[in-house]
């Protein structure tokens, strides 16, 4: 393989054609799997009796079913929509059942007492979920958050077998031109290394800067 | 286009020939993955000098890109080379990605044990590996051996992305009868229920052991449960 070739691969086909189209997925797949996250994951930290239920069956759902049964059952019975948008619903939909579970172990977390001693200090109830509640919910969801992020990111790869022209499809697609295999598919593994390895640093220094902030310079 | 028995019946031997497979590679997986993380997450904690360092390398990179690529790049990329079968390979890329994630659990278990307990094997004079293999992973898998059982059944989900590589087993044949039957809700349902059924088997089996393991604190649960 020439210089020119891989040059052609790399930039032109991989990082020009693919790499948005991966950045993209994951940022909308992020964006409704947070969405569906925080707010389920607040409902379901109320216990509410029949909704309480609903949601820990579609939480076990989303946990026991790979991610491909779910993207190929959308594929097959969605007769609307791009490919892209399939893959972000079912990313999402199986993403944002383990931030609702994370979200509610962060709400249950914090003791009862929190909001007790808060309210027999007659402090107001915005005071008391933004001062109080939400920093102690924080510093328990943000090293899990950021861990289930990186598997979100991981997860995007499978939109490519349905045909959405992410960057493994686009590296796919180089296979019957150039028939260097093993090279085309580790300049994938090292374009979502990157990524990932980038984001579990970010989730470090977060962690690090929110324990600074909400426990004070020693517990760092 | 709603649930129809007709095809589950219809097509029921293909159903049962994946999940046998999907079964069959799962098994495989799990007892060399849970092997293989062992040894690296005690190579990884241990941290020998060169063989520390690329272990460490291993399980980072290994953690941190995506099964499906991992799986593509051995099957089309190392097989060129390394002539094996599309099962052997499907078998390498899980215990490989898996393995890897086992054993950082591993690691974490035995770091939260004390250096007391280590101190005190070579005291009675065992050597490094003695004190790893009698003393220190016993107590690092009793620690672990929760979410290790978690971790099984991330395997068995795993093993659906196997399809992409010739390998016939549940989802492919999910695939399969819908492209015959044209019925994606019963194909698909049938499907992720069984998947689901296996979760259900893992977890209860991991609830079993951890009851098992510290009855005590089962029973205390289950007191807390009954109030």
């Amino acid at each position: 393989m020439t210089f020119e070739d891989r040059y052609n691969i790399v930039v032109k086909t991989i990082l020009v054609q693919g790499l948005p189209m991966t950045l993209k997925l994951i940022f909308a797949s992020l964006f409704f799997a947070m969405l569906i996250g925080v707010v389920l994951g607040t409902v379901r930290s109320l216990k509410i009796p029949v909704v309480d239920q609903i949601l820990g069956a579609y939480a076990l759902i989303c946990r026991g079913v790979p991610t491909i049964i779910i993207l190929l059952f959308f594929y097959a019975y969605l007769t609307k929509g791009t490919q892209f948008w399939i893959s972000v619903l079912s990313i999402s939909l199986v993403e944002g059942a383990y931030m609702m579970e994370v979200v509610k172990g962060g709400f249950l977390s914090v003791d009862k007492g929190q909001w007790e001693a808060a309210k027999s200090l007659s402090l107001p109830l915005m005071h008391t979920i933004t001062r109080i509640i939400l920093p102690q919910v924080l510093l328990v969801t943000i090293p899990a958050l950021m861990g289930q992020i990186v598997m979100l990111v991981k997860g995007t790869s499978v939109a490519a077998t349905i045909g959405c022209m992410d960057t493994l499809r686009r590296a796919q697609l180089l296979l019957p031109k150039y028939s260097y295999p093993m090279e085309i598919y580790a300049y994938v593994l090292v374009i979502f290394f990157i990524m990932c390895h980038f984001l579990t640093w970010l989730g470090k220094k977060l962690e690090r800067t929110v324990v600074k902030r909400i426990m004070g310079e020693r517990n760092v | 286009m709603s649930f129809n028995w007709n095809i589950v019946v219809k097509y029921w031997p293909r159903f049962w020939s994946g999940t046998l497979l999907t079964l069959k590679y799962a098994a495989i997986a799990i007892v060399i993955a849970t092997v293989w993380g062992v040894l690296m997450g005690a190579v990884s904690y241990r941290k020998p000098r060169i063989l520390g360092t690329i272990v460490r390398a291993y399980i980072c990179f290994f953690r941190e890109t995506p099964l499906l690529v991992q799986i593509y790049f051995l099957f089309y990329g190392v097989s060129r080379y390394v002539s094996v079968s599309a099962g052997v390979m499907g078998i390498v890329a899980l215990v490989l990605n898996d393995g890897a994630f086992i054993a950082e659990i591993i690691r974490g278990g035995l770091q939260s044990i004390e250096i007391g307990q280590s101190e005190a094997a070579y005291a009675l004079g065992f050597n490094k590996f003695q004190t790893m293999i009698y003393f220190l992973i016993p107590q690092a898998w009793k620690k672990v051996l929760d979410s290790v059982i978690n971790m099984f059944s991330i395997i068995i989900k795993d093993t659906s992305m196997l399809m992409w590589i010739t390998i016939c087993e549940l989802t492919y044949q999910c695939n399969q009868i819908n492209n015959y039957s044209f019925n994606p809700i019963t194909s698909y349902l049938v499907g992720g229920a069984i998947y689901l059924i296996l979760f259900f088997a893992v977890q209860g089996a991991r609830k079993l052991l951890s009851m098992k393991n510290n009855p005590k604190r089962a029973i205390e649960k289950r007191g807390e449960s009954a109030a």
